[in-house]
């Protein structure tokens, strides 16, 4: 019984398993036809495949975001879903740009791949909009689903299937304790919907005598745990270096930006629709902590450049759990989503670069020696991410870093605050060697010098011109970011606002 | 003790039993784990007709023992395994004790602190409400998946759509690559 307003609001997700399907079919029939040859026609999947996530955004931006509890309230789509998911088409449009290029050239043989990238954005979609365990759960196998058949996806390359394998079993390793944490929710409140979840906490809260125990704290620490794998904060952290390493350069690209944005979202959905108990407080400040240390101590012995990143975007998600110090608080959300979104801006930026760089395999961090004089365009651009990736001020790295230390000084979380200080000042050594090995370092043999196609080239102005003219004229990235946490917060505590249908 | 508790107790031990052969055994040779992983699947499809969930005790049986399992013993039996020497990787026993133990005192705790059953009343009330047309349980399923959440019938469906891509992704080769 989905009814036309219903759908309205799936016409995005509609969208892309549309596409998806019709893309799927055409190459289906191009790609066994003998005479033609696999390369080029990558790039016409992913060239289509682009425009279809452009059409998508189109799509969310036309809509108007009003809150719907559609399809028996199991998705919830209002102002917060609304930007979430245009940030996450917006990472998903840039990685996709990059594969254009790179994917026809050089090792991305099989147009499958474009087709996986696009239904895991169709999941991650329903994944930020859920509003009920079940569909949660589903969206979020839907898309680690794809994940691992991405991540194997280079077949001759033993460490990509590695990387398959280690992911696959990792994921459904933290997918069972997930699920085993739903079960348990579901099993002593008999409930699966955020709001009703919600209202049974607040009525705990209000110290109303209820029937059953409440909500099981082992139940929300399984979950948490299963989002914290989700999201390699640092105890379930392990599998992210083998993976991101063994898998490709635009497959690493894609698992770095995309699920972050999307996991993050439905966790703040959670914690604070259901949670919102801080039962599992503890857990998320401990992770935040060890996240930011280790992202700290390890990248720093890292040699390779793909290490390298993993280890600093694990940092990163330390930094960005910061927002979560306060409980739910506004300042916190708003926060972690800006946060979110200059490390989106950056981790793109990085990507495009990496990407441009040649010879693909076993990229050392040495080999990015006298860049600085081989392609000084690159070199800059470079630098200005490691810089705004450590927090320099007048880049959008401190913007983020900042306002998550404030907000979490404002709702006393000293310790983090001051932690994060220290590691953050840490992590700028390590930024920086690599600058001054671009620029002053002369390695023994010479690497090509890195051949930056249009739409990279395109890709990399974009994020360079936020990353570094952020600071001029913030005010939209405070509006947006403040309009989408009203939004989460209008729906929350109160929980009774009626569905549609 | 009625005649269905004995039921529900000689299912659900022979099925832990086997679930920890098929841990122990898994380590030497992966055949016989095989078959114990069936043996829990029909088993644990026992204890849902135990239950009353007929639907799910026959999918238990024809999804999980009869595709799944198959397909387990299929690639298990077309590899080949090196069994010199692997009797030594097996993990020492006291893991297994460990963790016997703490199951042990997390049931007597579980029993310990957990209430009573109300027994039922002589004279239920309402007895016969809802029994004058009974629909089974696949006619609820039915009517629930398809009308009222048709979307996680619709992921569920995607989900195996990138499955079977996955495989012919990760599996096939053609002449090109």
């Amino acid at each position: 019984m989905l009814d036309r307003a219903e759908l309205l609001g799936l016409f995005p997700e509609i969208l892309l398993w549309d596409t998806t399907l019709i893309l799927l079919v055409l190459g289906m029939m191009v790609a066994r036809t003998p005479a033609r040859p696999a390369a080029p026609f990558v790039r016409t999947v992913a060239w289509l495949g682009l425009h279809c996530v452009l059409l998508a955004i189109v799509l969310v931006g036309v809509g108007i975001p009003i809150t719907i509890n559609s399809i028996h309230d199991i998705l919830l789509t209002d102002s917060f879903t609304h930007c979430c998911d245009i940030f996450l088409l917006v990472g998903t449009a840039g990685t996709i740009m990059l594969i254009v290029d790179h994917g026809g050239r050089d090792t991305l043989r099989a147009f499958e791949t474009i087709v996986l990238i696009l239904l895991s954005t169709s999941g991650m979609l329903v994944l930020i909009s859920a509003s009920d365990l079940l569909i949660m759960f589903i969206a979020m196998e839907l898309q680690t689903l794809c994940f691992y058949v991405l991540a194997a996806s280079k077949r001759d390359s033993e460490c990509s299937t590695e990387a398959g394998l280690k992911y696959f079993l990792l994921g459904a390793f933290s997918s069972g304790l997930f699920l085993f944490g739903c079960s348990m929710v579901y099993g002593s409140t008999g409930v699966t919907n955020f709001e009703e979840l919600g209202i049974l906490a607040l009525t705990r809260s209000w110290g109303v005598p209820d029937p059953s125990t409440g909500i099981p704290i082992i139940g929300i620490l399984c979950i948490v745990v299963g989002f914290l794998f989700k999201i390699t904060a640092v105890p379930f952290h392990m599998w992210a270096p083998d993976v991101y390493e063994g898998s490709l350069t635009l497959v690493t690209a894609f698992f770095s930006i995309a699920p972050k944005i999307a996991i993050f979202a439905n966790m703040v959905r959670v914690l604070n629709h259901c949670f919102h108990d801080h039962d599992w407080q503890s857990l998320l400040f401990f992770a935040s902590i060890g996240s930011m240390i280790l992202g700290t101590v390890a990248a720093m012995a890292q040699q390779k450049v793909k290490r390298f990143v993993v280890y600093s975007s694990i940092g990163h998600v330390g930094y960005l759990c910061i927002g979560f110090a306060g409980g739910t608080t506004m300042e916190g959300i708003q926060s972690l989503l800006i946060g979110l979104l200059i490390y989106l801006f950056m981790t793109v930026n990085v990507f495009g670069l990496f990407c441009a760089v040649r010879p693909v395999r076993s990229q050392y961090l040495g080999d990015l020696g006298v860049f600085g004089k081989l392609h000084p365009l690159f070199a800059i651009t470079f630098s200005l991410t490691m810089f705004s990736y450590a927090g320099i001020p007048p880049l959008a790295g401190f913007c983020s870093k900042f306002y998550l230390f404030f907000g979490a000084i404002r709702c006393g979380a000293d310790v983090l605050a001051g932690l994060g200080v220290v590691t953050s000042v840490i992590s700028c050594f390590y930024y920086l060697r690599l600058v001054k090995l671009m620029y002053f370092d002369l390695p023994g043999e010479y690497m090509i010098p890195p051949r930056l196609d249009r739409d990279n080239s395109i890709v990399l102005a974009i994020t360079v011109a936020c990353i570094t003219l952020m600071f001029l004229y913030t005010s939209p990235l405070f509006l947006v970011t403040h309009y989408m946490a009203m939004g989460l917060f209008a729906e929350s505590g109160v929980g009774f606002s009626g569905s549609v249908a | 003790m009625n005649n269905s508790t004995i039921l529900f107790g000689v299912l659900s031990s022979l099925a832990l039993v086997s679930g920890g052969l098929v841990v122990r055994s898994g380590a030497l040779n992966p055949v016989p784990a095989v078959f114990l992983f069936l043996l829990v699947f029909v088993l644990c499809s026992g204890l849902l007709v135990w239950l009353d969930l007929d639907f799910f005790a026959m999918i238990f049986l024809v999804v999980y023992a009869g595709a799944m399992v198959v397909f387990f013993l299929f690639v298990v039996m077309m590899c080949t395994f090196r069994r010199e020497g692997r009797e030594h990787e097996v993990a020492p026993r006291h893991t297994e004790f460990v963790v016997g133990l703490l199951f042990l005192s997390h049931l007597w705790l579980v029993l310990e602190r957990s209430p009573r059953p109300p027994t039922p009343s002589a004279y239920p009330i309402g007895e016969h409400c809802g029994h004058v047309t009974s629909a089974t349980h696949l006619d609820t399923l039915g009517t629930l998946l398809y009308t009222h959440v048709p979307l996680l019938f619709i992921g569920s469906g995607l989900i195996l759509l990138v499955a079977l891509l996955g495989a012919i992704v990760l599996t096939v080769h053609t002449p090109g690559d």
